[in-house]
C-alpha cells in the first residue's frame, strides 16, 4: 500500500508538468496527455523498482517522448474525425493558450528536432545526456538541434537566433 | 523578445495548466489489469467470458474505468458471451483503430504489437485458434488483403507481401525513410497502394505504386505534388484507371488538393481535379464512383461530383462536412455537416429530400444496407428509407465505434462498451456482449461476429 501511496504522489507530481513538456513535442494537448498517460501506467507496473530510481521522472518522461514519435499518425486519424464532425470543435477540449509564434514555429519543425529542443533548451539538459535519452549519437543531436535553432530563429527573430549561438557554443560546458 | 528557452517554459506551463489528468487511482487500476492478464492466462480468463461474468470480466479485461460513462442505451434483450476468445490479437489502444484486423479468404488476420516484437497474425474466425504469425515489426497495419496474399507494413515500410494460407513471406517492397505506406487496393493480379512522407514539414511528394502481386516487383510508380499527403482512404480501381484524393502536408505547403486519375496499366496521370481544398484535413473514406461520376468529400466541406472519363467538375454541394453513404437509384445519399441525411440527385446535385439525424460526440457513420440507410450518432443507430430518407428505426444502443455492419437479419454494432446485435427489420436490440470496449467495427466472416477490444483481445460471437 505504501508503493500505491508513493506513486499517487508521483503521479500527482508530475502529470501536468510532464503533459506541458509533451505538449511542445506533439504539439497537441490530446496527444501528449495520451503519451504521458501511459508512460505513468507502465511506470506503475514498474513502479516498486521505479521508485528507487534517482529521478523516475526521467523514465516516465523517456517512454512518453518515446511514444509520442508514433503520434503523428494517430493525430491524424483524430483529424479525420474531427473534420467529420468540425461543428462539434467548439464543445472538444480546449487547447492551452499559445504562445504567439512558437507552436507555429516548432510546428515547422520534425518531432525529432523538436524533442532535442525541449530536452536541451527546455530541461536544460546537456548535449550528451539529450542524445543518451533518445538513444542517438552526440552528432546527431547537435545536428538535430542546429537545423532546429536556424528554423527557428527564422520564424522567431534574431533573439532566438542569438541565445541559439550562445548555446551552440556553451554546449560543450554542459557536460 | 523573450529567450527561447522562456518562451518554451511559459508555453509548457500553459499546456500544463490545461492538461486533464486521468488520475493516479484509474492508472493503477489500468496497470493492476495488466499484471493481471500477464499472470492470469488464456484459460482462466475465456472461462470467465463464457460464464459472462460481465463485471468482474470486465475488470479483468480493463482493470480501469471508460474513459466515459456508458450512454443510455436500450436494454439488451439478451446477454451473449463470446463463444472464443483470443488474447495478444490486436494493436494496441493508440493503434489507429481501421487499422487493427481484416478479413482475409476464411481467416481474420490482426496485426499486432506496439513495440519492436510486432507480429502479423491470422485467426480462424469459427474457433478463434491462431493460424500462424509472422514477424512483421512494430506498429504495423494490414494494408490490403486479396489474392492468396495478406500484404503488411509497419508504420514506414517496407511492404510485405505473406502468403494467406500459410504466413511466410512471399516478398518485400522497400520505401525510402520517412515514407510511410497508406491503405492499398488489390486488383487482379496488381497491388495499388500510395504513400505519403507524413513527418511534419516534410513537403515530398506522394507516390502511388502499382505492385505484382505475386512477386511485389514495381510494375509503376507516379510521382504526385509536392506538398501533399495522399489520404488514408484506399485507392479507388476502375474504368482502367486508379483514383486517388491527396491534402495538404502542412498548412500553406501546397494551393490546394486533388483528386487525381492515374492510368491503371501506366501510371500515367490522365487528369486531376480541384477539391477546392486550401488546408490539410484526412477522410478514410475514398470517392464513390458511380455511373461515370466520382463523389468525393473535400476538407472544406464540400462534396463534390466528377467526370471520371474528363476530371471535370460537374455539381458541387457546400452544405455541411458530406460523408458518402452511397449511390443508389438515382440518388446520392450522404451525411452532411453531421445532423442531416441527405439524397442528392446524382446527376444534377439537386437535394431530394433531406432527414434530421442526431449529432453524436463521437464518430459518426453512414453506409447504405439495401433499400435502407444506417446512420450513427448521437448514442444510436438510425435506419432511413433510401428512396425518401423516411425514418424506421431508431436504436439507442450507445456511441458506435466503428460502422454497422447488415449481415442476414442483424445490424452489429460494435458500441463504446459493447457489441449489439439489433433486429434489421425492426430495430429492437437482440442481444448485447458483456462489457468490453470495442476498438474498431465487427467482423462478419464465416459464420461468426468478430469484434477486436480495446485491451488486445479479440472476440468472436455467433450471430
Amino acid at each position: 500500500m505504501q508503493d500505491e501511496h508513493d506513486f499517487e504522489d508521483f503521479y500527482a507530481a508530475v502529470f501536468d508538468r510532464l503533459v506541458g513538456q509533451l505538449f511542445l513535442v506533439t504539439g497537441n494537448l490530446q496527444d501528449a496527455e495520451d503519451a504521458v498517460q501511459e508512460a505513468l501506467t507502465r511506470a506503475a507496473l514498474r513502479w516498486p523498482r521505479l521508485r528507487s530510481y534517482h529521478v523516475p521522472e526521467a523514465w516516465v518522461r523517456r517512454v512518453a517522448m518515446s511514444l509520442a514519435s508514433d503520434g503523428f499518425r494517430r493525430f491524424r486519424r483524430r483529424l479525420t474525425v474531427v473534420v467529420r464532425l468540425r461543428a462539434d470543435l467548439e464543445a472538444r477540449q480546449a487547447g492551452p493558450a499559445e504562445v504567439p509564434g512558437l507552436m507555429e514555429a516548432l510546428r515547422a519543425l520534425s518531432v525529432a528536432q523538436r524533442k532535442v529542443v525541449v530536452l536541451h533548451h527546455l530541461l536544460d539538459l546537456p548535449v550528451e545526456q539529450v542524445a543518451a535519452e533518445l538513444g542517438v549519437p552526440v552528432g546527431t543531436v547537435k545536428s538535430r538541434l542546429a537545423r532546429a535553432r536556424g528554423a527557428l530563429a527564422a520564424r522567431l527573430g534574431p533573439a532566438t537566433r542569438a541565445e541559439g549561438l550562445r548555446d551552440q557554443e556553451g554546449a560543450g560546458n554542459h557536460g | 523578445m523573450a529567450d527561447l528557452r522562456d518562451q518554451l517554459a511559459v508555453q509548457a506551463e500553459h499546456a500544463a495548466g490545461a492538461a486533464r489528468a486521468p488520475g493516479p487511482a484509474a492508472t493503477l487500476r489500468r496497470a493492476r489489469g495488466r499484471r493481471r492478464r500477464r499472470l492470469g492466462g488464456r484459460v482462466a480468463l475465456s472461462l470467465l467470458l463464457v460464464a459472462g461474468l460481465g463485471g468482474l470480466t470486465s475488470r479483468l479485461l480493463e482493470g480501469r474505468e471508460p474513459a466515459s460513462p456508458p450512454q443510455t442505451t436500450t436494454p439488451a434483450q439478451r446477454q451473449a458471451a463470446p463463444l472464443w476468445t483470443a488474447e495478444g490479437a490486436a494493436s494496441e489502444l493508440m493503434a489507429p483503430r481501421d487499422r487493427t484486423q481484416a478479413a482475409a479468404g476464411d481467416l481474420v488476420v490482426a496485426a499486432t504489437g506496439f513495440g519492436p516484437e510486432g507480429r502479423t497474425r491470422a485467426y480462424d474466425p469459427r474457433s478463434g485458434r491462431q493460424r500462424w504469425a509472422n514477424r512483421t515489426g512494430p506498429n504495423a497495419f494490414v494494408v490490403a488483403a486479396g489474392g492468396g496474399l495478406v500484404v503488411a507494413a509497419p508504420q514506414y515500410g517496407p511492404l510485405i507481401g505473406l502468403d494467406l494460407a500459410t504466413g511466410e513471406e512471399r516478398w518485400r517492397f522497400e520505401l525510402a525513410e520517412g515514407q510511410g505506406p497508406e491503405s492499398g487496393t488489390i486488383a487482379g493480379d496488381t497491388l495499388f497502394i500510395g504513400t505519403s512522407f507524413p513527418s511534419e514539414g516534410a513537403v515530398d511528394p506522394p507516390i502511388v505504386n502499382a505492385l505484382d502481386l505475386a512477386s511485389g516487383r514495381e510494375r509503376w510508380r507516379a510521382v504526385l505534388d509536392p506538398g501533399t499527403d495522399l489520404q488514408w482512404a484506399a485507392p479507388v480501381v476502375g474504368g482502367g484507371q486508379v483514383l486517388v484524393a491527396d491534402t495538404l502536408s502542412h498548412e500553406g505547403s501546397a494551393p490546394t488538393s486533388h483528386l487525381h486519375a492515374l492510368d491503371a496499366d501506366t501510371g500515367r496521370r490522365r487528369w486531376r481535379a480541384d477539391l477546392h481544398a486550401p488546408e490539410q484535413g484526412f477522410f478514410a473514406e475514398g470517392p464513390v464512383v458511380s455511373e461515370g461520376l466520382a463523389y468525393v468529400a473535400a476538407t472544406s466541406g464540400m462534396l463534390l461530383a466528377v467526370d471520371t472519363r474528363t476530371g471535370r467538375e460537374v455539381w458541387r454541394d457546400q452544405g455541411g462536412f458530406p460523408l458518402v453513404a452511397g449511390v443508389q437509384d438515382g440518388l446520392v445519399i450522404a451525411l452532411v455537416g453531421g445532423d442531416r441525411l441527405v439524397g442528392f440527385d446524382a446527376v444534377t446535385g439537386a437535394r431530394r429530400w433531406q432527414t434530421p439525424v442526431g449529432r453524436g460526440e463521437s464518430e459518426q457513420w453512414a453506409v447504405l444496407d439495401g433499400d435502407a440507410v444506417l446512420v450513427t450518432g448521437d448514442g444510436a443507430v438510425v435506419a432511413a428509407d433510401a428512396a425518401t430518407g423516411a425514418a424506421r428505426w431508431r436504436a439507442a444502443v450507445g456511441d458506435a465505434v466503428g460502422q454497422p455492419v447488415a449481415a442476414g437479419e442483424r445490424v452489429y454494432v460494435a458500441t463504446q462498451d459493447r457489441l449489439v446485435a439489433i433486429d434489421r427489420a425492426s430495430g429492437t436490440t437482440v442481444w448485447g456482449s458483456a462489457r468490453v470496449r470495442p476498438a474498431a467495427a465487427p467482423l462478419v466472416t464465416s459464420g461468426r461476429i468478430v469484434v477486436a477490444t480495446r485491451d488486445g483481445t479479440l472476440l468472436g460471437f455467433a450471430p
